[in-house]
């Protein structure tokens, strides 16, 4: 990993906050943690086959019953502002045509 | 012919039918009261575990199998970041790399929305995979907007054309017959005012032999006329554009449009609208869900879908074609909708001729059926109706004038089609001394054209025998009258 990884980006699409001051630190961490990911790179992987879950089990599935759900004022609790149970949030679009 | 091609491929979004959403047990149903229909798990709350609907796993292999796609026998889900209110968790369930269908095929064909007809041929369909929708967002102008998660979580099946389609006509087509092979399997009603069926399209125009043009997005169509509309704007707008652009190159070759956009249609204004300017390509940061274990699906699983599958649009129209005998065209109209090519296809089996049938279903009865805006299935008419239509007329006991009083009464009540043509005076007389009657009385009545026949005016003949039709109130047999008129008039 010879790129720096890069704070702003990361910070920007993951929407955190960061101050200027943070940035540093944060830097010579995710570098460090990225030279030990990269240390994988050394083994010698050809013929071993990339790894898509991290457990050995498939084929969990459910039957298609509808259950419960929560009380439309419950949901609408847990909203940062509501509206008529709807989830109020900040314009999205101008209008809806 | 424009001096442009026009590359259009389409993404398009159908709501399978389940009992439950995807990953979780809420119902999927439209019209709940808002929020009703949510719990942690589509919410996306910390610690919950979603598990993936074994029926919407069946609804997307269905729908591979009806467009002869290759079924993944290892499948995995994926999350894809975002950050929008209508997406609780900041991330969708969707499928990345290894979806449930690959490389399959819309059959496109009929009359495009423009009247032209188009030619028949397949459309590549680059793959199908299975993903959550999202909330349902209201925006009101310059204030906030809100959100219904009743939708989050419903299971979406998102199909990719390949860009293969050169016309809005074209595209039409490929919706038209998307929606058909989903309604057909059982998998989606495709209704697009309940959402359950939304469209973007990628479209780009470019001079042939040069490299495609950019690529502009028009996105949440929800009708099938707004598609056709919006795309037709942008080869107006992207040809008067690229016009302009003609040599401008930075070698004299021709200028691109400038900015990869999405754009919507407004509707009010018969145009497309610029929506965002793509600055950056997007990053999703696709990674393999980690709550979720690889769907793996056997050959015989597989078979077992194969063989409870329902039949394609397609096998219809070359059932009909091929042993029924009919126009490519008219089997394109008849297998619109999958009750009226099931009720085809069961009057069909049962006349030697299914042209017959056929014509009673395009011509009047479709235009009774659109007269009383009525669906096939909204009337008492079964199949079996038009059988004894056909046989009654192949046995000279009704004309095919009666078709179009019989299917009114048949429609609103049902019934027996013998005894109704016999209580209505349907049946044809075929009695000599009564047809002289009604053939010397057409004579004696209309001097004129008898006298215009005998100077040599052919036509004078029909008058008469439509002067007879009308004496006997349409019971005359036809083929009979002609010779008797003729014979009388030598």
């Amino acid at each position: 990993m010879s790129q720096d990884f890069d704070v702003e980006h990361f910070a920007k699409l993951a929407r955190l906050h960061l101050s200027k001051d943070e940035v540093p630190s944060l830097k010579k961490e995710m570098n460090d943690i990225l030279g030990m990911v990269g240390e994988i790179l050394e083994l010698d992987l050809d013929g071993v086959e990339g790894t898509n879950f991290a457990v050995t089990m498939e084929n969990v599935i459910r039957e298609d019953e509808a259950g419960k759900s929560l009380p439309a004022e419950r949901a609408a609790a847990t909203f940062p502002d509501s509206e008529d149970n709807l989830n109020k949030v900040p314009v999205i679009l101008e209008d809806n045509d | 012919m424009s001096k442009y091609e026009v590359i259009i491929g389409l993404e398009i979004h159908v709501q399978a039918k389940t009992e439950s959403k995807v990953f979780c047990s809420c119902k999927n149903s439209f019209g709940a009261p808002s929020n009703s229909s949510v719990c942690p798990i589509c919410l996306g709350h910390p610690g919950v575990l979603p598990v993936v609907n074994r029926e919407a796993i069946h609804q997307i292999v269905k729908a591979g199998l009806m467009t002869d796609s290759d079924i993944a026998r290892y499948s995995k889900f994926d999350r894809k970041s975002y950050f929008y209110p209508d997406q609780p968790k900041n991330y969708q369930i969707t499928q990345f790399d290894l979806p449930f269908c690959a490389n399959g095929k819309i059959p496109i064909g009929g009359k495009g929305l423009s009247g032209e007809m188009i030619e028949p041929r397949d459309i590549g369909m680059e793959r199908i995979h299975l993903e959550e929708d999202v909330g349902k967002s209201v925006h009101y102008s310059g204030s906030h907007s809100t959100v219904d998660y009743n939708r989050a979580g419903v299971p979406l099946l998102e199909t990719v054309s390949m860009p293969q389609m050169h016309s809005a006509d074209e595209a039409y087509a490929y919706v038209q017959s998307l929606q058909q092979i989903m309604r057909f399997g059982g998998i989606s009603d495709c209704d697009q005012e309940k959402g359950q069926f939304r469209c973007d399209v990628n479209i780009s125009l470019h001079k042939p032999g040069t490299p495609f043009g950019t690529k502009i997005e028009i996105k949440n169509l929800n009708s099938t006329r707004h598609i056709w509309l919006s795309i037709n704007h942008e080869i107006e707008r992207q040809t008067e554009i690229l016009d302009d652009l003609e040599g401008t190159g930075p070698n004299g070759e021709d200028g691109k449009l400038p900015d990869q956009e999405t754009r919507r249609w407004n509707d009010a204004r018969g145009e497309t609208v610029v929506m965002r300017i793509k600055e950056t390509a997007d990053d999703y940061r696709y990674f393999p869900e980690p709550d979720l274990p690889p769907v793996v699906l056997t050959d015989a699983q597989i078979d077992a879908f194969k063989a409870e599958m329902p039949m394609p649009p397609k096998a219809y129209r070359e059932k009909f074609v091929n042993e029924f005998k009919i126009t490519e065209y008219d089997a394109h109209v008849l297998t619109l909708d999958k009750s009226t090519a099931d009720f085809f296809l069961a009057a069909g089996s049962k006349v030697k001729k299914p042209k017959a049938v056929a014509n009673i279903m395009m011509n009047q009865l479709n235009a009774l059926l659109s007269d009383g805006e009525k669906s096939l299935d909204e009337t008492k008419l079964e199949p079996d109706h038009l059988v004894q239509m056909v046989k009654l007329v192949e046995a000279n006991k009704i004309q095919k004038n009666a078709y179009a009083k019989l299917l009114p009464i048949l429609m609103e009540e049902g019934g027996d089609v013998e005894k109704i043509a016999e209580a209505k005076g349907m049946i044809v007389e075929l009695d000599t001394g009564a047809l002289e009657a009604w053939v010397d009385e057409a004579i004696a009545n209309n001097p004129k054209a008898v006298a215009e026949y005998k100077e040599g005016k052919q036509n004078a003949i029909q008058f008469l025998m439509g002067q007879v039709m009308r004496a006997s109130k349409g019971k005359a047999a036809a083929p009979m009258v002609i010779p008797m008129l003729k014979k009388k008039l030598s």
